[in-house]
């Protein structure tokens, strides 16, 4: 099966502290790995250097085979690239649900009507349609996370990496995310400290710790 | 409770003050304040709170004005003030402040102050969503506030504390802008419709300006 993601010994600090080093992974195609690890154990940071956010210290990055060598080399896979942060607050650019997930597809030039169908057939989708024209920073902590899933799932991404998705939400909310990941077929990395939630999500398991990553499972 | 538009809100709000500021008092002036205080009547006692509030400033204001010119032209500055700042108290009263960035978008501002304006109600709602947090920490772990070297120390941590929060802030967004394609500008879908009572208030600010320069 081809590979989405191989990350090549790659190492990163911050401060001079170690957080990981020498850290080897592949991701095929429609795989979902998760990762664990205690706090600060550089879940997070791993993360955001596959999503072309941070510039690893030593290592590469490839994408469907591309190599990433600099953060600009992640523009013409942007798209491709659906990151959910841990805190959502810094995900949402726009006031209102319907158009902040209009907003990835407006931005990529398509009209606003075409734009509106297709984020309310996501926002449906997702059950969440009664959403449609609420103020976002109203929502509660679940519902924003679901509202970012539908921002990202709009652009149709062939990689997913989530920052724990789960933080926060009660059993309920946990739930639907969980069958809303389960129902998507695509290359996904997720880090969470949420067992039960990992175990139900992803068959491939590693733990991020003392700087190196190993399989669990 | 009737339910202004924000574009005619924000161009009532525009015309009226600047009117008000360059005009002696008159009776017909009240009229549009008099309107947006009947359309926040379930309010109407909150609006009133904020403005006394705003008095204690304004009051300082007059007393200096009184020293220096007449009674007459204290009591006209001081009438002018409250009623600027009573009118437009008034009109934002119930909104959230995103409503104003959709009366720019709906007056085609340009796109980028548009989206510039959105964002920095957006640090502001991050930055005061944090402060509280922080006063109900320190009331939480038993602070009091008094003149003590220890107190002015927190204070000092409180104010690097919002600090770095807000560079961090700005780094998330940024790498948010990134991820998302934003290219300067944010797409709003228009949903504001004038209704016959943002009409009438359009009319009233116009009646004043016939008033002055016309009559």
């Amino acid at each position: 099966m081809s590979c989405s993601i191989n990350v090549k010994n790659v190492s990163y600090e911050i401060n001079e502290r170690v957080l990981f080093q020498d850290i080897t992974l592949n991701v095929s195609h429609e795989e979902k790995i998760a990762i664990v690890g205690s706090n600060g154990s550089g879940k997070s940071s791993f993360l955001k250097i596959v999503a072309g956010l941070i510039k690893p210290k030593e290592g590469e990055v490839f994408l469907f085979h591309d190599r990433m060598e600099k953060l600009k080399d992640f523009k013409k896979y942007r798209s491709d690239i659906g990151y959910l942060p841990q805190d959502v607050n810094d995900f949402f650019l726009c006031p209102t649900v319907i158009e902040d997930v209009m907003f990835n597809l407006r931005a990529k030039g398509i009209k606003k009507d075409e734009a509106y169908t297709k984020a309310f057939e996501i926002l449906k989708e997702l059950e969440i349609e009664h959403l449609e024209n609420r103020t976002i920073y109203d929502l509660s902590g679940g519902e924003q996370k679901i509202v970012a899933l539908a921002s990202i799932l709009i652009t149709k991404p062939k990689i997913l990496l989530l920052d724990e998705p789960t933080n926060a939400l009660d059993e309920e909310a946990e739930k639907k995310i969980v069958n809303i990941l389960n129902s998507i077929k695509k290359s996904m990395i997720i880090v969470s400290h949420h067992k039960s939630f990992i175990e139900s999500l992803a068959p491939t398991i590693y733990r991020l710790k003392e700087n190196s990553l190993e399989k669990i499972n | 409770m009737i339910t202004l538009s924000p574009t005619a809100s924000f161009v009532a709000a525009i015309f009226y003050s600047i009117f008000i500021s360059f005009s002696n008092v008159e009776v017909l002036y009240f009229l549009p304040l008099a309107y947006v205080l009947f359309c926040e009547y379930k309010n109407f006692f909150q609006i009133l709170k904020r403005v006394v509030l705003l008095n204690i400033f304004i009051v300082m204001i007059f007393i200096v004005l009184l020293l220096q010119t007449s009674l007459d032209e204290a009591l006209n500055i001081y009438l002018r003030t409250n009623m600027i700042i009573a009118f437009n108290i008034a009109l934002f009263f119930r909104s959230s402040g995103y409503d104003i960035v959709r009366a720019l978008n709906d007056l085609r501002f340009p796109k980028r102050v548009v989206s510039s304006i959105y964002f920095t109600l957006k640090m502001i709602q991050v930055l005061s969503d944090e402060l509280k947090t922080i006063r109900q920490t320190l009331k939480a772990r038993g602070f009091k506030a008094n003149s003590s070297l220890f107190a002015y120390e927190t204070y000092g941590n409180l104010f690097g504390h919002i600090f770095v929060k807000s560079i961090r802030k700005a780094q998330a967004l940024e790498q948010t802008f990134n991820l998302r394609g934003f290219h300067g500008r944010i797409y709003l879908i228009n949903t504001i419709k004038i209704s016959y009572y943002d009409l009438i208030l359009i009319f009233l600010i116009t009646l004043i300006y016939i008033k002055r320069f016309i009559v």
